[in-house]
């Protein structure tokens, strides 16, 4: 049925009871006279009732109990202030929440001039630091993905680089999973690795950065490798001595190029 | 601080958990990332219990805070997921064993309002499912009340769309 989005901003705050008074006379009126009109009222009357409903029957899944005993316990783990620890944690967690889940509006990518380039490209390096923190032994797996061979399939189509098992096999460390993230817009394959115990994680945005050499940092206690070729950043990051991780990336860098 | 003004709001959380967490969810779309946010909003509440005044809505005040929080970290988080996450309209779904009929309609209609753009969700949430008047919605989101009144006129004539192609 045509109408006017005017019309149905219009009966939509007739129904909700916020159209002031002249315009819900005026409303009214042609109400009366037009049966079209009268059709989609009626037609969009129930929105907000099979609203209501999903809406109250989704209240009903609310983990309440889990909430409940987690805040108690949070409570009583510093029962007068603990709100500034404890927020940075629940904040920290929210963010790497939000790294899975695709919210909000995006920026335009490289909004800012030639200048801002060199910093841009730090950012999502810095960004990595940031939710690397969060990653525990567990955050890669007890096992390996039994969908690993598919995840680095569609990593390779999505950044172009051939990307399998055997390239990403350096040393005695095999890839345990790969996912799909992305920064600004573009796409930032990752995969997670464990040395022993500990997370290491090969990044790889495809952001048509120059070439760049191989050179390592450390950062928040972490050794990290940068480099970039073929119009993509690389970043080699974990807990493990600079040697090692220089180690893996050479051999990386040479199998992934 | 007032140690009364503070025993007050701790006391009156409990009863707000689980419309929280729906708020939360449908900002997020993701239900782990939903219980992190109503924690994050207890605690900050139970920490700034002195700016709560009495005499208004509790659980006003705490939608405020917690949009507040979701938006601090978003903004402050621009790495977002490419694909293999959850869309907010499955992240909505009803799910558990006893899915009933009446919540197979609802799985439906959750579908739909997930699918929705974030903006018409949220003001959809608020207005219809928890009351808010257009004012009030548009003070919490910040935006006039004419966007208010298009958000939900759009999101009124999806859900009314979904609901006829449904039935055809």
């Amino acid at each position: 049925m045509a109408t006017s989005e005017d019309d149905d901003r219009k009966l939509t705050a007739y129904l909700d009871g916020e159209l002031e008074e002249a315009k819900r006379v005026a409303l009214e009126a042609r109400l009366a006279a037009d049966p079209s009109l009268r059709a989609r009222l009626e037609a969009m009357h129930a929105a907000a009732d099979r609203t209501r409903a999903a809406f109250a029957a989704l209240l009903k899944t609310a983990p309440v109990a889990d909430m409940r005993s987690r805040l108690e316990s949070a409570l009583a783990a510093a029962p007068a202030r603990a709100a500034t620890p404890r927020r940075r944690v629940v904040a920290i967690a929210v963010a790497v929440a939000i790294v899975a889940f695709a919210a909000g509006l995006g920026a335009g990518r490289w909004s800012v001039g030639a200048g801002g380039e060199r910093a841009e490209r730090d950012d999502w390096r810095q960004a990595v630091v940031e939710y690397m923190a969060l990653y525990t032994p567990e955050s890669f797996g007890e096992a390996p993905s039994p969908r690993l061979g598919e995840e680095l399939a569609s990593l390779s189509r999505r950044l172009g680089a051939p990307l399998d098992v055997d390239r990403l096999k350096v040393d005695d460390l095999s890839p345990r999973r790969a996912e799909l993230l992305q920064y600004d817009g573009a796409p930032l394959g990752q995969i997670g690795y464990l040395d022993g115990a500990t997370p290491v994680a090969f990044c790889i945005l495809r952001d048509g950065e120059p070439d760049e050499a191989l050179a390592t940092s450390s950062r928040d206690g972490f050794a990290f490798a940068s480099w970039a070729q073929g119009g993509r950043g690389f970043m080699l990051i974990g807990k493990i001595p600079v040697e090692r991780l220089m180690a893996f990336a050479r051999s990386l860098k040479e199998k992934t190029g | 601080m007032s140690d009364g003004l503070r025993e007050d709001v701790r006391g009156g959380l409990e009863a707000h958990l689980a419309r929280l967490w729906r708020y939360a969810l449908s900002l997020s779309g993701a239900r782990d990332v939903a219980e992190d946010l109503v924690q994050a909003t207890c605690l900050r509440a139970i920490e700034r219990a002195d700016q709560f005044q009495p005499g208004t809505r509790l659980d006003r005040w705490l939608f405020a805070i917690l949009r507040s929080i979701w938006l601090n970290e978003s903004r402050a988080r621009r790495v977002r997921a490419g694909q293999g996450v959850l869309d907010a309209g499955e992240a909505l779904s009803v799910d558990g064993a006893h899915e009933i009929e009446t919540n197979i309609s609802a799985a439906q209609v959750l579908r739909a309002i997930g699918a929705l753009p974030s903006a018409q969700r949220e003001t959809v949430l608020l207005v219809y499912v928890e009351g808010y008047s257009y004012r009030e919605a548009a003070e919490l989101l910040g935006a006039p009340i004419g966007t208010v009144m298009s958000r939900l006129a759009a999101a009124r004539a999806t859900l009314t769309r979904t609901h006829e192609t449904k039935d055809a």
